[in-house]
């Protein structure tokens, strides 16, 4: 069995919440969209998003850490969503284990929503059906897009590389040996859901910047000035190093 | 959970048309085996009444249906959905309901009449648990996911259905002896229900999910605090699950609901037990079913405020179980580490 899934590490996730503005333009634009805006720029801001990113912090002052969780669909092998769907509107596919929900075929009676444990289905209210991340099912297989350009929209904006796709099912696949190596847990593995995707703990990462080690490359423009006799800013030069 | 108001009045009208045709047939029984017969406009009027209430019950559930054209869809999945479950059998309901009235009319034999009766009762009380298992399968809110929703979700209707028949008997002048043999149905089956109702109170107000936010987020720490939502406003989780006002007043909707839906008629229902075994006509009855009517659909509401799901969690809006809501009292700390097992 192939169960595609994300491995997200919250020792390396930054909050800068990319993967959730990535995946909502990816989306709106792609098959599964719109995402819809109620009020986008108004008082009340409202807005369907396949991934959101919460912040917790724990300790007491002034022993505090912030981390970081992001959440979208888990895609269980137990889907509880799929289970109750009176129409088969919400399916896990066989071949690569995503859910997916038929926009045709929806009724919008929102009962799979209420069935998710993880609250990972959000309702548009203007196309009157439910929507859920689709682990970008337009993109992975697309053949039109550079091979290392198949992979959903989150994965691909992440700025720390905290997030990885793959086969967990695949014990050889990257997914499955980050799992392996960072002690992957399943959130809320009580819930009976079977989700798929896995989160590496928070830990406390120590970074130092090791001066020495910095490489700083010369901005290309600034290296095309030198080979010419062009006269050169000395401030320009002062910044790019 | 956000009530929302169709789905309330679907659950209440079609539990009390199940009721109005649970005790139509009961009364039509139990006349037969004393020897006299339920006058034929009686009969008319139980199944216009069931029906009535059917019919106003699945046309408030398609104002739920965000596709109500594709609502025939829904019973694909019967097989495994409660949901559709419910969707096939209401019809069926009023389709069999409907039978049994024409069976009435056009004065079939006995046993036809009756058995088209059963059957009819047979599918309401498969329908109403189905009502109720909608709910129960919903393991993710421990308020739902207990053996009381769907026995709640049939005794309620029953008891409502008893008394709105009731009423309508006594609105319509029925004979003395009819009246006699729904108000002994009706009473003791009200009691029931509160005796049933008051235990689920009981049990919600003691039981808990054991589900924290350290195993929602998988972060064994006891001083997590939620800082960020990851929305700037609200969104469709944090007010699907969520009902702030109905949470604030939710116990003093219980002593509401159960005076409203039992105490009142129950003694109403005293009160015109007595008046009618002594022989005076009463109208205690139409009191008796209005009340019930909105008690049944303040139950229901609150049956809807009182779930509380474990995805609230994400959102600092989960009650644990010291019944402390983040939302309602000041600071969001997630408490401390529940036990290991
Ligand atoms: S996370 Fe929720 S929506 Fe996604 S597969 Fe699991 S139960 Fe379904
Ligand atoms: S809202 Fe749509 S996908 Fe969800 S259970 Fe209803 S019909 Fe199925």
């Amino acid at each position: 069995m192939t169960q595609l899934a994300l491995v997200i590490d919250l020792a390396k996730c930054v909050g800068c919440h990319a993967c959730a503005v990535n995946c909502k333009e990816w989306n709106t634009s792609g098959t599964f969209g719109p995402l819809p805006d109620g009020e986008p720029y108004g008082k009340e801001p409202d807005g369907v998003w396949f991934n959101r990113v919460q912040t917790y912090e724990v300790g007491s002052y002034p022993d505090v850490e912030v981390f970081y969780f992001p959440k979208s669909c888990m895609h269980c092998k137990d889907a509880p969503c799929v289970k109750v769907c009176p129409t088969n509107a919400s399916h896990k596919r066989a071949e690569d284990g995503i859910v997916l929900v038929d926009y045709d075929e929806c009724i919008g009676c929102k009962y799979c929503s209420w069935a998710c444990p993880y609250g990972c289905r959000e309702f548009d209210e203007y196309a009157g059906v439910m929507k859920k991340c689709t682990l970008c099912v337009d993109r992975i297989y697309d053949e039109k897009l550079p091979e290392e350009e198949r992979v959903p929209a989150c994965v691909k904006t992440c700025p720390s590389s905290a997030r990885t796709f793959g086969d967990i099912d695949d014990p050889d696949s990257a997914a499955s040996v980050k799992v392996r190596d960072g002690a992957g847990y399943m959130p809320m593995p009580e819930s009976g859901a079977n989700p798929s995707n896995r989160y590496l703990a928070h830990r406390p990462v120590k970074t130092a910047l090791d001066e020495e080690r910095v490489i700083v490359k010369k901005h290309q423009f600034v290296e095309e000035a030198e080979k010419t006799d062009r006269p050169q800013d000395p401030e320009y030069f002062d910044f790019a190093g | 959970m956000k009530p929302e108001f169709s789905i309330i009045l679907l659950t209440v009208l079609a539990g009390m048309a199940e009721g109005v045709l649970f005790f139509l047939v009961g009364a039509d029984a139990i006349t037969l085996l004393k020897g006299g017969a339920v006058s034929f406009d009686i009969m008319l009027y139980g199944v216009i009444l069931s029906v009535a209430l059917a019919g106003l019950g699945t046309m408030a559930s398609f104002f739920h249906l965000h596709h109500k054209s594709r609502g025939i869809k829904a019973i694909k999945r019967w097989r495994f959905s409660w949901l559709s479950r419910e969707v096939l059998l209401l019809p069926l309901f009023i389709g069999l309901t409907v039978v049994y009235g024409i069976c009435a009319i056009i004065g079939v034999a006995t046993w036809l009449r009756l058995l088209s009766g059963l059957a009819g009762v047979f599918v309401g009380l498969a329908l109403g648990i189905s009502s109720g298992m909608i709910y129960c399968s919903v393991r993710y809110i421990r308020e739902w996911a207990n053996p009381y929703t769907p026995i709640n979700f049939v005794v309620i209707g029953l008891a409502g259905g008893s008394v709105i028949l009731l009423a309508t008997l006594e609105l319509v002048k029925a004979d003395h002896d009819l009246i006699m043999i729904l108000l002994r149905m009706a009473i003791p089956v009200t009691v029931i229900a509160m005796t049933a109702k008051g235990m689920s109170y009981l049990y919600n107000s003691t039981a808990y999910s054991s589900t924290t936010l350290q195993s929602a987020i998988g972060a064994w720490r006891s001083d997590i605090v939620l800082m960020d939502t990851g929305c700037a406003y609200e969104n469709y989780n944090t007010r699907e699950y969520f009902h702030k006002s109905g949470k604030k007043i939710e116990r003093a909707m219980i002593w509401f609901v159960m005076t409203v839906l039992f105490i009142l008629p129950l003694s109403m229902l005293t009160l015109d037990y007595v008046a009618v075994f002594n022989g005076h006509p009463s109208t205690w009855g139409v009191l008796a079913a209005l009340s019930m009517l909105i008690g049944g659909l303040a139950e229901r509401w609150l049956f809807f405020v009182q779930g509380n799901h474990v995805q609230n969690l994400y959102y600092g809006r989960f009650v644990d179980k010291n019944g402390k809501n983040p939302i309602l009292q000041p600071g969001k700390t997630a408490g401390p580490l529940p036990p290991v097992s």
